[in-house]
């Protein structure tokens, strides 16, 4: 019975498909007869891979930590003109404007909830004496802070207490330092600080110390802040906060939501480490491509008699192509899972410390290796081995068969 | 046919090979001459940096202002060259965009503390003595097309200035490249708030040896005063600013060890196949006579011939990419930073490296090839 053309046509493309898996499956099969050339995919593969899931996972490990700082609710007073609260200096009497402004939340005894806070940076010495790195001290308001920053909790230990020399110390800057345990002794200016708590959940302030901020005033004798912040009633509430200290000529204030002031110093770094990720990985890639291509010619040049007789017997060109293409394919895929697999134990919930750029001192980011980093790895491990694959593919199919087959 | 001949022969046996393995070799070598040379020039930076030079602050972070007087005070104490007062400000040019830093100090004692600095000796006079006159660096005045004699308004923070460019200056230090050295005299009159307090004090010392101990003495005299200061060379301050990108020597040197275990397995497979498809040849050679070294003299030039090549022309790209890579790292001063000297030999050591460890091997097995056996098949 003839067939109607339509009906041929699916039959050639299932054909097709069909011939591809099965020639697939052949060459597949004997990939342990050229193991070590196939290897030659996974490991150049693995390489780009590995570079571009581990800088992907820090530069988003980066901006969560960041971005998981800021609260639409709160908003951050520094002076006018300066860019971040290192470089910010308040001096009492903006405070009273700064209470006094509307929008201000208040607690149920009627007490603004407002820190002013000092930051410091102090040396931490290692175990062998030498400075082993440095961490900021921020002093906040002690009777605010809980209700300023409800997301900061305490895992061990008690807060510190006003006018007493005590800090407490965030989970990530604990993981970092091993001398900022709890009973520590820190070194404040001539003084001996102690560590009496730790706290997790607060973003950046993780790799942070905090203490009473007029204590440490004290301590070093100041009299200024470096920044304030202040509980908003409502996230709308922040417009009329601003209007009213903006407009006040009395004091000279830049007045900020908090997540915009994380999110800016965040963006710049996570970006430049994204861009440094996709160019060395995308470099890698390149130089992957090309160690595909070689594969692939030298094993469609081992497989040169087997091509030929699957096409004397009827196999279609395409189902050769096909095949070239999907081992590339594979062999590139399994690259990227070993790249991504390395990465993850190697420095899966490792620490690393790093900068966000101009205003935020030593972030110190816990690296997730996972979901979307591993996942670009593998879209491009795909691209590599459609890449690497093709040339050698369409040589294959174009092979002279009566020629490949004749005895040499 | 001479040696050289037989090496070229073997590389065009399989060209397609030859041109793809060469590519890959370059690829890596673009990374490892992007990675290394970001590293050699952070050190030279860092041996650019004046040991000789103090920067005084205070101990509390972020900019607190220290008394004027201390600056005085500083001059005193025993090992101490010249010290001059430092404070920034940041002037708006024009568009609100266009910001550029000016220092005020005492332009007399700064030229003193960086001798490097070039600038004619009659302009430094002639603005030192007068209170708006402004050095600019020479970068900054061709960018803004300023000269001598013209007359500059900036927006600041806490005032506007007024400056008169009295002189052009070249500075050695590319952080410097784009600044403005003014009065401190006349910043600190515009300033409505801070009055008679600087940001810090350079001081330049008689010995590098005794760079510790003047720094102590100098935190000591203030260390019971309301204003704590510390102190540190230049060098101790651009080695901290740059630790403060954090554990970036870790990245490079994982992603260098990355690159190299990739590398090897490539080009040592890539040569494998070579010498396994001309074991025939290498044979026939032997026969003729070629003793063993030739042979493996044949095939480790070969690949060093694709290494040392891909492995340079890498490095070319390299050098082209690492402007554009460092002009990231603004605040560093790492703007004029290239494909140095010492990474630029770096990456040839490891090209060689990479050649021999996957040529001797191989070498070795060419010349063990067994005539009689492989010739009878």
């Amino acid at each position: 019975m003839p067939m109607s053309p339509r009906l041929y046509r699916v039959d050639t493309a299932m054909n097709t498909i069909l011939q591809t898996i099965a020639v697939s499956m052949m060459s597949v099969r004997s990939l342990p007869q050229r193991l070590i050339p196939s290897l030659v995919i996974v490991i150049g593969m693995g390489g780009a891979a590995a570079v571009l899931v581990a800088m992907l996972s820090l530069s988003r490990g980066l901006s969560h930590t960041i971005s998981s700082t800021g609260s639409a609710d709160r908003a951050i007073v520094l002076r006018a003109g300066a860019d971040a609260e290192e470089a910010s200096i308040l001096p009492r009497d903006a405070l009273a404007k700064i209470v006094g402004a509307p929008g201000v939340a208040r607690m149920p005894s009627g007490q603004p909830i407002v820190s002013t806070e000092i930051l410091t940076t102090l040396n931490i010495p290692g175990a062998d004496g030498r400075v082993a790195g440095s961490v900021t001290l921020r002093g906040v308001s002690a009777d605010t802070s809980t209700s300023l920053r409800p997301e900061i909790h305490l895992v061990e230990g008690r807060t510190f207490r006003p006018g007493f020399h005590e800090l407490v110390v965030g989970g990530a800057a604990q993981g970092r330092f091993g001398s900022l345990g709890i009973g520590h002794p820190v070194k404040v200016l001539n003084a001996q600080w102690t560590v009496v708590g730790t706290f997790e959940g607060g973003g950046t302030h993780d790799a942070e110390l905090l203490g009473d901020a007029e204590t440490l005033m004290g301590a070093y004798r100041r009299t200024s802040f470096s920044a304030v912040t202040v509980k908003l009633t409502s996230p709308i509430a922040f417009r009329d906060f601003r209007r009213a200290l903006m407009s006040d000529p009395a004091i000279s204030v830049a007045v900020g939501p908090e997540w915009y002031y994380y999110e800016a110093h965040s963006q710049i770094f996570a970006k430049l480490l994204t861009l440094v990720a996709t160019v060395i990985g995308g470099i890698m890639a390149v130089g992957a491509v090309f160690a595909a291509m070689n594969t692939m010619y030298s094993a469609v040049v081992a497989r040169t008699i087997e091509i030929a007789t699957l096409r004397a017997i009827g196999f279609g060109a395409s189902a050769v192509i096909g095949s070239v293409l999907i081992e590339a394919l594979l062999l590139a895929l399994l690259g990227s899972f070993v790249g991504g697999a390395v990465v993850w134990l190697l420095l899966n919930g490792s620490v690393m410390s790093t900068v966000s750029g101009a205003g935020i001192n030593n972030v110190i980011v816990r690296l997730h290796v996972g979901g979307g980093p591993v996942m670009a790895g593998m879209a491009w491990a795909c691209v590599v081995g459609l890449l690497g694959g093709l040339l050698p593919g369409l040589r294959a199919a174009r092979l002279p068969v009566e020629t490949a087959l004749r005895p040499a | 046919m001479s040696y050289a001949g037989l090496v070229w022969a073997a590389l065009r046996r399989r060209p397609t090979r030859t041109v793809l393995t060469a590519l890959s070799v370059a690829a890596a070598f673009v990374v490892l001459g992007a990675l290394l040379g970001f590293n050699a020039g952070v050190s030279a930076l860092l041996d650019s940096q004046q040991a000789t030079v103090l920067r005084v602050v205070s101990r509390v972070a972020g900019g607190a202002p220290l008394p004027v007087a201390y600056t005085q005070r500083i001059q005193t104490v025993r090992g101490v060259a010249s010290a001059a007062s430092a404070v920034l400000v940041f002037g708006r040019y024009q568009r609100p965009r266009n910001v550029i830093p000016v220092l005020g100090t005492d332009m007399k004692a700064l030229f003193t503390i960086y001798p490097r600095f070039a600038v004619p000796a009659a302009q430094l006079a002639a603005a030192a003595s007068m209170p708006t006159a402004a050095l600019v660096a020479r970068e900054l005045a061709q960018q803004q097309h300023w000269k001598v004699g013209d007359r500059i308004a900036l927006r600041t923070a806490t005032g506007d200035l007024e400056l008169d460019v009295a002189g052009i200056y070249i500075p050695d230090d590319p952080e410097l490249a784009t600044w403005i050295i003014a009065n401190y005299d006349y910043i600190n009159a515009s300033r409505p708030r801070d009055k008679d307090t600087v940001m810090g004090i350079l001081a330049s010392v008689d010995d590098i040896a005794r760079a510790p101990e003047i720094s102590q003495a100098i935190d000591s005299l203030f260390e019971n005063s309301l204003y704590p200061t510390l102190t540190e060379t230049e060098r101790q301050y651009r080695v901290s600013q740059i630790n403060r990108i954090g554990d970036i020597g870790l990245v490079v040197n994982a992603i260098v060890a990355a690159v190299l275990f990739t590398l090897l397995f490539l080009t040592a497979n890539s040569l494998a196949q070579s010498v396994r498809e001309r074991m025939g040849e290498l044979a026939v050679l032997k026969a003729l006579g070629f003793p063993n070294a030739a042979l493996q003299a044949m095939v480790l030039t070969e690949a060093l011939a694709v290494c040392a090549t891909a492995g340079i022309a890498g490095l070319g790209i390299a050098a082209l990419l690492l402007p554009a890579l460092t002009s990231n790292f603004p605040t560093l001063g790492l703007r004029s930073l290239h494909l140095m000297h010492g990474a630029f030999l770096e990456c040839i050591g490891l090209s060689l490296i990479v050649a021999l460890a996957s040529g001797v091997p191989l070498a070795r097995k060419a010349s063990h090839a067994d005539v009689a056996k492989t010739l009878s098949g």
